[in-house]
C-alpha cells in the first residue's frame, strides 16, 4: 500500500439518460489501500457513478482513471479486462453463480486472469477460510444463507488480487447481524491485502470501517 | 464189347475236362438274363445288341441313363504345354411314358435332363478348372436321335462332316474353349459279355458300354486370349443304361490307361458299402488290332497307395493305386502304378454334393518307369452314389 | 485464460450442469431435434425402399443379378430363347429366364385375402446359381420324381413366411384370382427355412406352370443374366467385356440392360413423388428448429442474471456467445445422433405405407429392407446440426448482449430483435419469392419436372410472413381493445399491442406452422374437390369391370380376351368402352400408350376437354390421338404436334387431335385406336371395360348377376368405383397429413415454450402486479388471453399466407411437376374450424404456463 498512490481518479463526470442529466459533474480520488464510503439517498446517481468508475456505462464528458489505465479511450475489450484484473465487484444481490459451488465462485475469477493451477486453488481455501465457510467449499449457493452467499461473494471479489473493491450496498439484502459480520469481512480483508475500497451504501452506520466519506446528491458531490 | 476198358479210357479225359473246365470258366460264368424293362419301367439293354453307327452315336431317349465321355491327354507341339480333359454330357430321362419322343418347339421340356461335367487339368501349372451344368431338355440342352448331336451348356458335340469323327468343344470360364477334332484309331469296342457290360448282381445292373479307347485328336484350347495348338489322344466312353449300380454299392474306382505300347487297359473296382469290391469288378486288355480280354474282381486287386485329402470338402482319395492284375493271355501278373499329374483335381458340383475325384495321372510299371498315360476316377467317397443314380 | 478455455470451462461448469439439474427440458429438446431428424432421415430410408429396388421379384431365390434381356417393349416371346443358345453354353454366366405377374388369393367365399407376386423360373436351371445353392433352397421333393416337380400342370411353391401367415401346408390348393380368371394351385412345397427371411408375398413356380396360370403361354418377361465369378463383378472392364460379348450375341427383337438401370428407372418414375415428400418431411425439421430457438431462448432468459453476473466479472460477450452457441451444437449432436435412430424406426413403419402407395400409383414393388446408408448419417448430422446450429444464432446472439448485472438489476430488460420490426427485409424476401416463380422447371430422370421455382418461392414467402407476422399481432391489438374494459383484458391486450420482440418471435414461429398447414390443406381439398369432379363428368357409364384383385399399376395382368369378349356379349350391354394399356418408352422416361374406341371418345364418352378433339390438326404421318394434359405438357405437344413412342413394333409417331384431363398418372396418357394399339404392342388384354347397359336395366341385379358369372372380375357401378378411387387419393396422402400432424404438434410445442419465455422476461412485471393484489387467477386468465391473442394473430396471418402457399402449390408446383390443372378450392368451413381450435390451444398454453410459471417462482 502506497497511500501516495492514487488508484481511482475522478474529474468532472457528466451522464444524462436521454434528457435527464444523472451526473453533474462528478470529482474526487481514492488512494491506494484507502476506504471510502459514498452515501446518498435514492436516485442521488449512486449506482449510476457506479458503473460508470467499472467502465460499464460510457460518460458523457469527464475523465475517470482506474489504476493508470484511462477509461475514456479504451475499447470495450480493454474495458473488460479492466474488470477482469484491478476491480473486485460486491452486490447487493450477491449474484453467485448458481451451478458452481462455494469455491468454485471464488476461484472464478482466478481462472478468468489464468491464475496458475496451484496457486488459484490455494488462494480461494485460503480467502473461504478468511470468510470463515470453509465447511461449505462444496455447497451451492442455493443451499447457503444471505450472510453466507455475501461472504463466498466478498472472497470472490479480491481473488484476482484486484486493486479496488466496488461494493454496492452489500449489506442491503442482509439481516443486522449478517450484514456486521460481512462489513467486518470487508473491512479485514481490504486492509490486510491492501485493497482500496469504495462502499456505496444508504446506511450511515455502514460508513464505521471506512476512513473517508463522500456524499452525492442529485448528481453532484456535497461533501 | 469189353464195357471196363471203355471206362478206363474215358475217365481221365473226363477228369481232365471238368479241371480244364474248373480254371477256365469263372465263377459266375452265370448269364444273367436282365429283363426287358425295369421296374420303373425303362427299357432294359438287351444282349446281342450291334451299335448301329453312325445312328448309336445319337442319344438313346427311352433308356433311364445315358452319357458320353471323352478324356485325354492334350500336348502343344513344342511340348511345353500339357493338359488333361474330361468333358462328360449326361442324359437322364424322365417320365418312362413320354421319355421317348421330344415336344418340338419347347425351349423348357420336361422330358429329359441333362447335365455337363467339364474339366481341365493344367499340368505345368498345376491347376484344376471344373464347371458342372444342370439343364432340362429345351433351349439350353439336347441331344440328337440318330447321330452324335450335343448341346449341353458349355459342351458342344458333333460328327465332324467328312463322318470320320467328331467335332467336340468345351467352354470354359473367362472366353476359354477347348475345340478338339477326334478321330479313332480303333474301331468301337463293344464291353461286356454278348455285349453288355455287368455292374451288379440284379439282373437289370447292365448297360451298352461302347467305347473309342484311342482316339487322335487334333485342336486348340484358347485361353487369355492366346490359342495354344494342341494334340493328343482321347478316350471316348458312350454309356447306356437304365439302373447303374447295385444297392449295395458305395461307389467305384476306374481308370483307363493308354500305354505307350499302343495298348489300353480299363479297369474298374465297384466298392461295396462294406468296403469289399464287388465281384463282377473287372480288367480289360485292348490291344493293337483291337482285341478285347479281360478278368474279374478275384483275378485282380487294387491297392490303394496314398490318400489325397481334399483342403474344400475334407475328403479322402486313394489317389495313387496299383493294379495288379493276371493277363489271361499269358497267365501272369501285371502290375499299373497311377500317379496323378496335379494332385487336386476333385470336382465339386453346384450344391457341393457327391464329389468326386478325377483326374489326369501317368502310368508307371513296377520299376518305376512311366508306360502310359491315364485318367483315374474316384467316385462315392462322399455318401451313398448308388441312391443318387437309382 | 484464453477465450476458448474460458468457453469450454464455463461450458463445462455452467451449461453442462444445468442439464443435469434441469434434465427433463433438455432431454425434450434432444427429442425435438431427434424427432426432426428421424422424421426426414425415415421418409428417405422409406421412400427408397419401397420404390428403388430392382423390382426383380425372383431375386430373393436366384440372387441379384446383373443384366437384363428383354423385348424392346412389352412380353418377350418364348420362342426367342432358340435364338440366345449361343449365349447360353458360354460359362461366364448364367441366363435366367423369368416370368411373373401378380395372384390374388382369396377365401373360401371369394374375397380377395392378399396380393402376391408368382414368379415362374426354371426350377431345374435355377440349381445352377451360387445365390440359390448357397441359400441352401431346394425344389426338390422326396416323393416325386424330378419331371413331376416341374412343367406346366405343376405346383407352385411358397415361402415359410406365407406358409405360417396363411397356414398353407404342402399339398393344400390355393384359390385365387389372375387376369380375370378364377382358379386354384398345388402347393408343391415350402421354400426357404422358418425365418430366413423371405418376402411373404412371393410364390415361386416352375416357369411353364406360371404361364399356364397366369394365362400367358409361349410368353416371357425377361432373361436374367449372373455373372459367374462375383469378384470380377466389380471390375468395369470386366462388365463392360461381358456386356459386349452379350449384345453381340442378341437378336434384333432383344435389348440387353444392366439391371441397375432397371432401378434407376424405377427411382426416376417416383422421383417427383419422393421429392415431394422429401421437401414435406423438411416442415418437421424446419418447425423443430423453431422450437429449439423459443427453447433455447428461454434457457438464456432464465440464466439471464447468471449471464449478467458474468459479465460484470469481465468475461467478455464473445465467450458468452460461443458459450451458447455451443449449447445448440451440443444439442444438434446428440439429437441428430438420436435422431437417425428414430428414423431408422420410422421407416420401418412407413415403408409399408408407401410401397401400397407407389404399388397403387406407379409398379409393383414390395418393401425391402430399410438399409442405413453412410448417406443417411451424413445427411441426417449435418441437418440436425445445422438446424440446431441456426436456431441457436439468435438466443446466442441474445446472450451475447445481456448487459452485466449491474444494468440488468435496474428492471425487465428484452433483447432488441430489432430486425423483426423493420419491413425491408420482410419485403425483399417476397420480393425474391416473386422472381422465383420466374424460373423454369429443370427435368428430372424420368421424365418429370422439379418445380425447384415454386419450392423456392415458398420457402422465401414463409420467411417473409414469419418476419411480418409480428405486425399482425399489434393491429390485432388495437381492433379488439374496445372490446373489453376489465384490468384482465386490458393487462392482456396492452401486453400485445406492445409487440415486444419476444411476442412478434412467438407469433412467427407458428406462422410458419399454420402458413404451411393451411396450404397443404387447400391442395389436397382442391385435389380431391377436383378429381371428384373429374368422376362426375368422366365416369357417366353404369358398370365398370376391371381385373379382380388389381389394386394399382403394378399388378395388372391384363383380363384374358375370352372372358372379356363374353361380358361384351351379355344381352344387357348396349356399348362397352374398352381399355388397352401398355407402358412404353418415350423420348424422356416413359408414358402410357392407350387403346380405346377411338370414334366413340369423340362422340358418345364424356370428358374433360382442355381442347375438345378437332380443335388440333395431326400432323402428317403420325397417328392421330388423344392425349392428356400430363402427356401434353411433358412431351410440349399442348398445342399440337407429334411425338415419337418406343413400341414393340419399333418406333411410332402420335399426334394428338385434342387434351383430356386425366388424374390418374402423372407420365400423360396418348390414347390411340384400339386396332392400331395391338398392331404396335402385339398385345391383346385390355385392363378394363366400362358398361353402358340397355335402357330399363336394373342397374345392381345386373351387376350381381355378372359378378357370379365371372368371379375373377371386379365389377362395379358408378358410387363404388368412386368410393375406391377417392380411397387410393386419401391413401396417397396419408404420408402428408401425418407430416402435417407432426409439424403442427411441434409448433404448438413451441407455442407454450414460447410463452413461459415469455412470462420469465417480464418476471418483474407479474411481480409488480402481485404485489398490487392482482388476484392469482385473474392474473393466469390474463396469460391466457395473451395466448390465444398470439395463436389468432398466427392464424390470420398464417392463412393468408396459407392461402398464397395454396394458390402456389395449386398453380405452379403441381402444374409444373405432375402436369395437371386442379381447381382451386378453399374449404373454408375446415380453415374456420382450424383457427378456433387453434385460438382456443393458445388459449390453454397460455394458461398452462402461466400457471407454471406462477408455481415455480411464488412459493
Amino acid at each position: 500500500m502506497n497511500k501516495a498512490v492514487t488508484i481511482l481518479e475522478v474529474k468532472d463526470v457528466k451522464k444524462a439518460y436521454g434528457q435527464v442529466e444523472v451526473l453533474h459533474g462528478v470529482t474526487f480520488d481514492i488512494a491506494d489501500g484507502q476506504r471510502v464510503a459514498l452515501t446518498g439517498p435514492s436516485g442521488s446517481g449512486k449506482s449510476t457513478l457506479l458503473n460508470c468508475l467499472c467502465g460499464i456505462e460510457p460518460i458523457d464528458s469527464g475523465f475517470i482513471k482506474v489504476n493508470g489505465q484511462v477509461f475514456a479511450q479504451s475499447s470495450r475489450r480493454e474495458l473488460e479486462r479492466v474488470r477482469r484484473e484491478s476491480i473486485g465487484y460486491v452486490f447487493q444481490a450477491f449474484h453467485l453463480l448458481p451451478t458452481l459451488t462455494a469455491l468454485e465462485n471464488i476461484e472464478l475469477p482466478g481462472q478468468l486472469i489464468a491464475m496458475p493451477t496451484k496457486e488459484r486453488k490455494e488462494r480461494a481455501r485460503h480467502l473461504l477460510e478468511a470468510v470463515g465457510l470453509s465447511p461449505r467449499a462444496r455447497h451451492r449457493p442455493d443451499t447457503l444463507s444471505g450472510g453466507e452467499r455475501q461472504r463466498v461473494a466478498l472472497a470472490r471479489a479480491v481473488m484476482h488480487h484486484p486493486r479496488l473493491i466496488l461494493a454496492d450496498e452489500p449489506t442491503g439484502s442482509l439481516d443486522s447481524a449478517s450484514g456486521k459480520r460481512v462489513l467486518d469481512l470487508l473491512e479485514t480483508l481490504s486492509r490486510e491485502l491492501s485493497i482500496a475500497l469504495l462502499l456505496v451504501t444508504h446506511d450511515l452506520h455502514s460508513t464505521r470501517i471506512c476512513e473517508r466519506s463522500i456524499s452525492i446528491r442529485d448528481g453532484r458531490i456535497t461533501g | 464189347m469189353n464195357v471196363k476198358p471203355i471206362f478206363h479210357i474215358h475217365l481221365p479225359q473226363a477228369i481232365t475236362a471238368l479241371l480244364l473246365l474248373a480254371t477256365l470258366l469263372p465263377v459266375h460264368a452265370t448269364w444273367i438274363e436282365p429283363p426287358l424293362r425295369t421296374e420303373k419301367g425303362y427299357p432294359v439293354p438287351q444282349p446281342d445288341v450291334m451299335p448301329d453307327i453312325p445312328a448309336a452315336h445319337g442319344a438313346h431317349r427311352e433308356y433311364a441313363i445315358e452319357w458320353w465321355y471323352w478324356i485325354g491327354h492334350l500336348e502343344s507341339p513344342d511340348g511345353r504345354e500339357h493338359f488333361g480333359f474330361q468333358s462328360t454330357v449326361f442324359r437322364l430321362a424322365g417320365d418312362p411314358e413320354k421319355a421317348g419322343g421330344k415336344e418340338e418347339g419347347n425351349p423348357l421340356g420336361n422330358r429329359q435332363l441333362f447335365m455337363s461335367h467339364a474339366a481341365l487339368t493344367d499340368v505345368r501349372r498345376k491347376t484344376f478348372y471344373h464347371s458342372e451344368r444342370i439343364y432340362r431338355e429345351g433351349w439350353q440342352a439336347e441331344a440328337e436321335v440318330g447321330r452324335l448331336g450335343l448341346r449341353v451348356g458349355p459342351i458342344r458335340a458333333t460328327e465332324l462332316p467328312d463322318g470320320t469323327g467328331f467335332r467336340l468343344e468345351t467352354n470354359y470360364e473367362n472366353d476359354g474353349q477347348l475345340r478338339l477334332e477326334l478321330r479313332p484309331t480303333k474301331p468301337l469296342i463293344r464291353f461286356g459279355e454278348r455285349g453288355l457290360s455287368r455292374k451288379g448282381a440284379d439282373p437289370a445292373a447292365v448297360s451298352w458300354y461302347w467305347t473309342y479307347t484311342r482316339m487322335e485328336a487334333k485342336g486348340a484350347l484358347i485361353r487369355n486370349g492366346r490359342e495354344i495348338p494342341l494334340q493328343g489322344t482321347v478316350w471316348m466312353d458312350h454309356e447306356i443304361s437304365s439302373s447303374q449300380l447295385g444297392s449295395d454299392l458305395e461307389g467305384w474306382d476306374w481308370t483307363c490307361m493308354k500305354l505307350d505300347d499302343g495298348t489300353e487297359v480299363k479297369a474298374y473296382r465297384l466298392r461295396r458299402k462294406d468296403g469289399t469290391s464287388d465281384p463282377w469288378s473287372k480288367v480289360y486288355w485292348i490291344d493293337r488290332d483291337a482285341g478285347v480280354r479281360s478278368v474279374y474282381a478275384d483275378q485282380f486287386s487294387w491297392e490303394e497307395n496314398s490318400f489325397w485329402t481334399s483342403p474344400e470338402t475334407g475328403l479322402s482319395y486313394p489317389t495313387r493305386v496299383t493294379v495288379r492284375a493276371t493277363d489271361p493271355r499269358d497267365g501272369r501278373e501285371r502290375a499299373y502304378t497311377l500317379r496323378p499329374l496335379v494332385e487336386n483335381q476333385e470336382f465339386i458340383g453346384n450344391d457341393g454334393g457327391n464329389p468326386y475325384w478325377e483326374g489326369a495321372c501317368e502310368v508307371l510299371n513296377e520299376r518305376g518307369e512311366k508306360i502310359g498315360i491315364a485318367y483315374l476316377e474316384l467316385a462315392g467317397f462322399g455318401g451313398d452314389l448308388s441312391t443318387r443314380l437309382n | 485464460m484464453s477465450e476458448p478455455k474460458t468457453a469450454l470451462h464455463l461450458i463445462v461448469t455452467c451449461t453442462l450442469r444445468h442439464w443435469r439439474i434441469s434434465w427433463p427440458g433438455y432431454l425434450l429438446l434432444l427429442l425435438i431435434v431427434a424427432v426432426g431428424v428421424g422424421a426426414f432421415n425415415g421418409i428417405r430410408q422409406a421412400s427408397r425402399a419401397a420404390s428403388a429396388n430392382f423390382g426383380l421379384f425372383n431375386e430373393a431365390v436366384s440372387g441379384r443379378s446383373d443384366f437384363l434381356i428383354e423385348a424392346r417393349s412389352g412380353a418377350m416371346p418364348a420362342s426367342l430363347l432358340a435364338e440366345l443358345t449361343g449365349l447360353a453354353g458360354v460359362p461366364d454366366w448364367h441366363l435366367l429366364p423369368v416370368i411373373e405377374g401378380s395372384l390374388t388369393l382369396i377365401d373360401e367365399t371369394g374375397e380377395p385375402v392378399q396380393q402376391v407376386r408368382l414368379v415362374g423360373l426354371d426350377l431345374i436351371a435355377v440349381g445352377n446359381l451360387p445365390a440359390f445353392n448357397e441359400q441352401g433352397l431346394s425344389f426338390a421333393d422326396d416323393d416325386a420324381e424330378w419331371y413331376q416337380r416341374i412343367g406346366p400342370e405343376s405346383g407352385i411353391w411358397i415361402t415359410e413366411t406365407l406358409a405360417e401367415k396363411s397356414q398353407l401346408a404342402r399339398g393344400d390348393q390355393l384359390a385365387f384370382v389372375a387376369g380375370g380368371r378364377r382358379d386354384s394351385v398345388l402347393i408343391a412345397g415350402v421354400l426357404g427355412e422358418p425365418n430366413q427371411g423371405m418376402p411373404d408375398d412371393l410364390i415361386v413356380a416352375d416357369l411353364p406352370a406360371v404361364q399356364r396360370i397366369l394365362g400367358r403361354e409361349g410368353l416371357l418377361d425377361r432373361v436374367e443374366v449372373l455373372l459367374t465369378d462375383r469378384i470380377a463383378r466389380v471390375d468395369p472392364k470386366v462388365i463392360s467385356g461381358v456386356e459386349q460379348r452379350l449384345k453381340s450375341g442378341l437378336p434384333e427383337a432383344l435389348v440387353l440392360r444392366p439391371a441397375e438401370e432397371r432401378a434407376a428407372q424405377r427411382a426416376s418414375m417416383t422421383e417427383a413423388f419422393r421429392l415431394n415428400l422429401l421437401i414435406l418431411s423438411l416442415i418437421a425439421i424446419l418447425v423443430g428448429a423453431y422450437l429449439i430457438l423459443q427453447a433455447l431462448d428461454a434457457a438464456v432468459v432464465r440464466r439471464r442474471n447468471e449471464t449478467a453476473t458474468l459479465r460484470s466479472l469481465g468475461v467478455s460477450a464473445r465467450v458468452l456467445f460461443a458459450t451458447s452457441l455451443s449449447e445448440a451444437l451440443l444439442i444438434g449432436i446428440i439429437g441428430s445422433f438420436a435422431g437417425i435412430g428414430v428414423g431408422f424406426m420410422l421407416a420401418h413403419g412407413a415403408v409399408h405405407l408407401l410401397a401400397d402407395t407407389v404399388n397403387a400409383l406407379y409398379f409393383a414393388t414390395s418393401a425391402e429392407a430399410i438399409q442405413l446408408t453412410s448417406d443417411d448419417w451424413i445427411l441426417g448430422l449435418s441437418l440436425g446440426i445445422a438446424f440446431s446450429f441456426l436456431a441457436g444464432l439468435l438466443p446466442a446472439r441474445d446472450a451475447m448482449e445481456t448487459p452485466p448485472a449491474q444494468i440488468l438489476a435496474r428492471g425487465d430488460w428484452s433483447p432488441g430483435f430489432n430486425w423483426l420490426r423493420r419491413p425491408a427485409p420482410a419485403l425483399a424476401l417476397a420480393g425474391i419469392g416473386l422472381l422465383c416463380l420466374l424460373l423454369p422447371p429443370p427435368t428430372m430422370a424420368g421424365g418429370s419436372k422439379m418445380a425447384i421455382g415454386g419450392f423456392l418461392a415458398a420457402g422465401s414467402w414463409i420467411m417473409a410472413a414469419a418476419l411480418l407476422s409480428g405486425q399482425s399481432l399489434v393491429v390485432l391489438a388495437k381492433i379488439c381493445r374496445p372490446l373489453g374494459q376489465g384490468p384482465v383484458w386490458r393487462i392482456a391486450i396492452s401486453r400485445l399491442g406492445d409487440g415486444s420482440s419476444r411476442h412478434r418471435l412467438a407469433v412467427a414461429g407458428l406462422v410458419v406452422a399454420v402458413g404451411m398447414v393451411t396450404g397443404m390443406l387447400q391442395m389436397v381439398g382442391s385435389f380431391r374437390g377436383t378429381i371428384e369432379n373429374w368422376f362426375d363428368v368422366r365416369f357417366q357409364a353404369d358398370l365398370y369391370v376391371s381385373e379382380r384383385g388389381s389394386s394399382g399399376a403394378g399388378n395388372t395382368n391384363g383380363i384374358v380376351p375370352d372372358i372379356m369378349a363374353r361380358l361384351v356379349a351379355a344381352p344387357e350391354v348396349e356399348f362397352a368402352d374398352t381399355l388397352y394399356l401398355r407402358k412404353v418408352d418415350a423420348p424422356v422416361g416413359s408414358t402410357q400408350l392407350a387403346g380405346i374406341d377411338f370414334a366413340a371418345w369423340q362422340t358418345r364418352i364424356s370428358q374433360i376437354w382442355l381442347k375438345p378433339p378437332g380443335s388440333l390438326q395431326p400432323v402428317e404421318g403420325a397417328q392421330p390421338a388423344l392425349i392428356s394434359e400430363a402427356f401434353g405438357r411433358r412431351f410440349g405437344v399442348l398445342e399440337g404436334g407429334s411425338v415419337t413412342l418406343q413400341t414393340a413394333r419399333g418406333p411410332r409417331a402420335v399426334s394428338p387431335i385434342g387434351v383430356f384431363a386425366d388424374y390418374g398418372n402423372e407420365f400423360g396418357t396418348a390414347a390411340i385406336a384400339t386396332e392400331t394399339w395391338q398392331e404396335w404392342t402385339g398385345g391383346e388384354r385390355p385392363i378394363n371395360t366400362s358398361l353402358h347397359l340397355v335402357e330399363g336395366s336394373d342397374l345392381n341385379e345386373v351387376r350381381d348377376r355378372l359378378r357370379l358369372e365371372f368371379p375373377g372380375l371386379d365389377i362395379r357401378n358408378g358410387r363404388e368405383l368412386r368410393t375406391l378411387a377417392l380411397g387410393i387419393f386419401e391413401q396417397t396422402f396419408k404420408v402428408t397429413t401425418a407430416l402435417n400432424g407432426i409439424g403442427l404438434t411441434v409448433a404448438l410445442a413451441g407455442l407454450l415454450l414460447g410463452l413461459l419465455a415469455i412470462f420469465q422476461e417480464s418476471a418483474r412485471s407479474w411481480q409488480t402486479l402481485g404485489y398490487l393484489g392482482f388476484p392469482r387467477k385473474q392474473l393466469v386468465l390474463a396469460a391466457g388471453i395473451e395466448g390465444a391473442g398470439i395463436a389468432l394473430a398466427a392464424w390470420l396471418s398464417g392463412t393468408l399466407l396459407g392461402l398464397v402457399l395454396g394458390w402456389l402449390l395449386i398453380a405452379v408446383v403441381n402444374v409444373q411437376s405432375f402436369g395437371w390443372t386442379l381447381l382451386w378450392q378453399i374449404p373454408f368451413p375446415a380453415l374456420l374450424t382450424f383457427g378456433a381450435a387453434l385460438t382456443l390451444v393458445g388459449f390453454v398454453c397460455g394458461v398452462v404456463s402461466g400457471s407454471w410459471w406462477f408455481l415455480k417462482n411464488q412459493k
